[in-house]
């Protein structure tokens, strides 16, 4: 589901950008346009038809503690050096760019798919921008 | 947009990127700007190959591909690096909008071929000095 690709991508590059603070520069306009994503997607797919999730609004009494991680999202290891992070989360990038194509390319109504398919072109520039080597010094910037 | 509307307008997008980066590769200079130079050399080659394609993919339908204009406007003066590498941007962006109606106008091969454009240019145009975008392509959003 590209929901899910889109929501489990933005949840790695959150739980980087939480260990790596100085990292927030680059990561900021990523999880910007993730979160973009993943607001267009669940708007644009019906509630029951995706695994992510029953979004009732009934309230389910479950309180729970432990936020994101539960839903079948496995907990993402990030890595300890900012560097390998990003490539990480590149690598990360180009997967979710490889199957919204996908998505893309099967959908039935073209206005989906034309949205798809711009998604993953701005899945593979994060790729390419995050497979930039950081400045040595980092400066943050 | 009919698929093959959707065509032509891809193929006259094609033969305005192609008269352009034929005027820009004239004036970048091979011994000063050897790495805009290249990355112009690459692009006009990319260019001229998708132009063939689409016209192959109008032609496949029965109908005749439209012609190249005489001449074409070019995006700025076009003659410093800095207006070079900008006039080169502008094409890539313009092109990525005409992908991406492509690819809602189109499915099967004609789509995959769209998404796989979309893609490049995306990338591309980060060489250029492009930002990554939400929606590469899609004006509206």
């Amino acid at each position: 589901m590209a929901l899910a690709d889109e929501q489990s991508t933005l949840d790695a590059i959150e739980a980087t950008a939480a260990r790596h603070r100085e990292l927030a520069g680059i990561l900021s306009p990523v999880i910007a346009a993730h979160s973009e994503h993943v607001r267009l997607l669940a708007e644009a797919v019906p509630a029951a038809s995706d695994t992510a999730s029953d979004t009732g609004a009934s309230a389910s009494p479950s309180p729970s503690a432990s936020s994101p991680t539960e839903q079948g999202v496995r907990r993402y290891r990030v890595p300890r050096e900012p560097q390998a992070a990003l490539s990480l989360l590149s690598e990360n990038e180009q997967d979710l760019s490889t199957s919204t194509k996908r998505h893309a390319f099967v959908a039935k109504s073209g206005p989906f798919a034309r949205l798809l398919a711009s998604m993953a072109a701005s899945a593979a520039q994060h790729a390419v921008l995050l497979d930039r080597p950081l400045p040595t010094k980092q400066a943050g910037r | 947009m009919k698929p093959l509307e959707a065509l032509q307008s891809a193929l006259a997008g094609e033969h305005a990127a192609v008269y352009v980066y034929g005027v820009i590769g004239g004036r970048v200079s091979l011994s000063s700007e050897s790495a805009l130079s290249s990355q112009v050399r690459t692009a006009y080659t990319l260019h001229r190959g998708r132009r063939d394609q689409l016209i192959a993919m109008v032609r496949a339908v029965d109908e005749e591909p439209v012609a190249s204009e005489v001449s074409y406007q070019l995006p700025n003066q076009a003659s410093t690096p800095g207006q070079l590498t900008a006039a080169a941007l502008e094409l890539e962006l313009r092109c990525m909008a005409v992908y991406a109606d492509l690819v809602g106008s189109t499915s099967w091969a004609n789509r995959q071929w769209a998404i796989d454009a979309l893609n490049d240019a995306a990338v591309r145009e980060l060489g250029f000095g492009g930002s990554p975008e939400a929606f590469p392509g899609i004006a509206e959003l």
